[in-house]
């Protein structure tokens, strides 16, 4: 155990050493911000406007802060811890020493996963408290906003897990990371964008086919409603239309059926996403430790 | 210890690459043992399959066929407590202060933070480091980041110590004060050596044995006194190895 952490806190401190931590940090929270002032557009009622806040700020969270973006900056962490050592050689001292191949593999996952979860923990916590000040909203407002950053933040964990485990897996396997990159923009590509695209031409495929969007945003909007946050109309279409979270029936004069009845397309218990986030994260560690276990260093 | 134990026993070791027509043979029969407490020296051109050889030693690759046993009354991993390794490309984590670096190398070794404390300072101050010590490894010259390699190497005061030509990258001085420590260590401690290089002359001062790659195969195996006996005046031990290969 003493190993790992001495590995994991190795990765984590030089990552958060580098000038792309802040890079990558201070761009996301201005983009952002500028996301929030388009899409959270003025309204006479404070209700409905605290309603956009959150919407916004979980749409932009779960989209953009803890999405694509996120996504594609850990995962060319993840994609390159391995690939990078063996490339370099440092791993041929890391592999002749009294080290197991997992320790050395579980040191560098933890140090990614807690390099992500803290990236996420400061970049949610300086835009929450952004929007408070930018929206002169007073402490309940304020409050209501910070619970959306908690869902998105706890939220980030499972996502975190599934991508460093990812990343790592073709780190383990392949040797040049801009393979692993491509394979990993790829996974993004039919993960995020694929489901949206294929519900346009086959509409009843959402409600059939659980698809890994499905898997994260059900995740995601679970973490909401525990922390007491309710979506208003806009922000559930958007996630109906690109992860099928909610489904849109027809109501009665216009107004969207999922208003009034905001059920998830199928009723998936939040202990049992979660349980399959994590099996797949295992899965996913296994099978890097496998590749790692009998690599050979040429 | 007791002397001409064999620590490191290799029988009928083979290692290829490739496969169907385009097989290459890295590594093709190679036997030998390693005694407890000597200096070998493993000697041939490039490619001739020393990198390879002291690769399937430390672990690295598997063998096509054959064996290797190290007799080092531990199981993996702890067996590498007691060896210590410079690998013959210089590689360290760029980001890292000396001491930094063999704290950390330390710490994968397990060895406890006061001891590492003490060793990793005689080792950056044996090896003229010190001044050093504030600069990050990316800064240091070839000669420099060689020296800490070696010194990685030394930190857990290993049983075996595993050198593939430590030498490139250091200057004549440098390559003197390496191979005067590796003497010391070998008489001193017991220290067994295993040092490769395409350099006769520079081995044959502190070498016990020699072992000579060429294409793969372990052509030459003889104690060092055994071959200079049969130096002649003016012929450097090279060439009489050369010659006994040609016959």
């Amino acid at each position: 155990m003493k190993k790992i952490y001495i590995i994991a806190k190795r990765n984590l401190t030089e990552n958060l050493g580098l000038k792309k931590t802040w890079a990558y940090s201070l761009s996301i929270i201005f983009s952002s911000m500028l996301g929030m002032k388009l899409f959270a557009s003025q309204s006479s009622s404070f209700l409905d406007q605290l309603a956009q806040l959150q919407g916004s700020f979980f749409i932009i969270g779960f989209f953009w802060v803890i999405g694509v973006p996120y996504f594609l900056y850990i995962g060319s962490i993840s994609t390159s811890s391995i690939s990078k050592e063996v490339n370099d050689g440092t791993i041929m001292l890391a592999f002749t020493r009294p080290l197991k191949r997992y320790e050395f593999l579980a040191g560098k996952f933890l140090g990614i996963f807690l390099y992500g979860i803290l990236l996420n923990l400061f970049i949610l916590a300086v835009l929450s408290s952004m929007i408070g000040i930018s929206w002169h909203l007073d402490n309940a407002a304020s409050s209501s906003v910070y619970h959306v950053a908690i869902a998105l933040f706890s939220y980030s964990i499972l996502a975190t897990l599934l991508i460093v485990s990812f990343g790592m897996l073709l780190s383990c396997v392949l040797r040049k990371n801009i393979i692993g990159m491509a394979a990993l923009f790829a996974f993004i590509v039919l993960a995020f964008f694929a489901p949206p695209v294929i519900s346009m031409k086959f509409p009843s495929y959402q409600s059939s086919f659980p698809d890994a969007a499905f898997l994260i945003g059900s995740a995601a909007t679970k973490m909401l409603g525990h922390f007491g946050v309710e979506l208003y109309p806009e922000a559930k279409a958007v996630l109906a239309n690109s992860v099928g979270v909610y489904s849109i029936t027809s109501g009665m004069d216009g107004i969207p059926g999922y208003v009034a009845d905001p059920e998830p397309v199928r009723n998936s218990s939040f202990f049992s996403l979660i349980f399959v986030i994590l099996l797949i994260a295992g899965l996913l560690y296994a099978a890097s430790l496998v590749s790692i276990k009998s690599k050979e260093i040429y | 210890m007791e002397a001409d134990q064999e620590i490191i026993i290799a029988k009928d070791l083979c290692k290829s690459f490739g496969s169907g027509n385009s097989v290459f043979k890295a590594v093709d029969r190679v036997s030998f043992s390693i005694n407890r407490g000597k200096i070998y020296g493993l000697v041939g051109e490039n490619g001739a399959g020393k990198t390879t050889t002291i690769k399937l030693i430390m672990g690295l690759v598997k063998p096509t066929s054959g064996e290797i046993m190290l007799n080092l009354k531990a199981a993996y991993p702890d067996y590498y407590k007691k060896i210590g390794y410079v690998p013959e490309k210089v590689v360290l984590y760029d980001e890292m202060l000396p001491l930094e670096y063999l704290m950390y190398m330390a710490a994968m070794s397990g060895i406890e933070k006061s001891k590492a404390m003490q060793g990793a300072g005689q080792l950056l101050k044996e090896f003229d480091l010190e001044s050093a010590s504030g600069k990050k490894t990316k800064t240091f010259s070839s000669g420099m980041k060689q020296k800490l390699l070696i010194a990685q190497a030394l930190l857990h005061e290993p049983e075996v110590l595993v050198l593939d030509e430590p030498t490139n990258a250091l200057d004549p001085i440098g390559q003197k004060q390496l191979l005067d420590l590796l003497k010391r260590l070998a008489k001193e401690k017991g220290t067994t050596v295993i040092i490769s290089s395409h350099h006769m002359e520079e081995l044959e001062l502190i070498v016990d044995s020699v072992l000579i790659f060429d294409k793969g195969r372990l052509v030459l195996e003889s104690d060092i006194k055994s071959l200079k006996k049969n130096q002649k005046a003016g012929k450097s031990l090279w060439e009489i190895v050369t010659e006994k290969l040609k016959k």
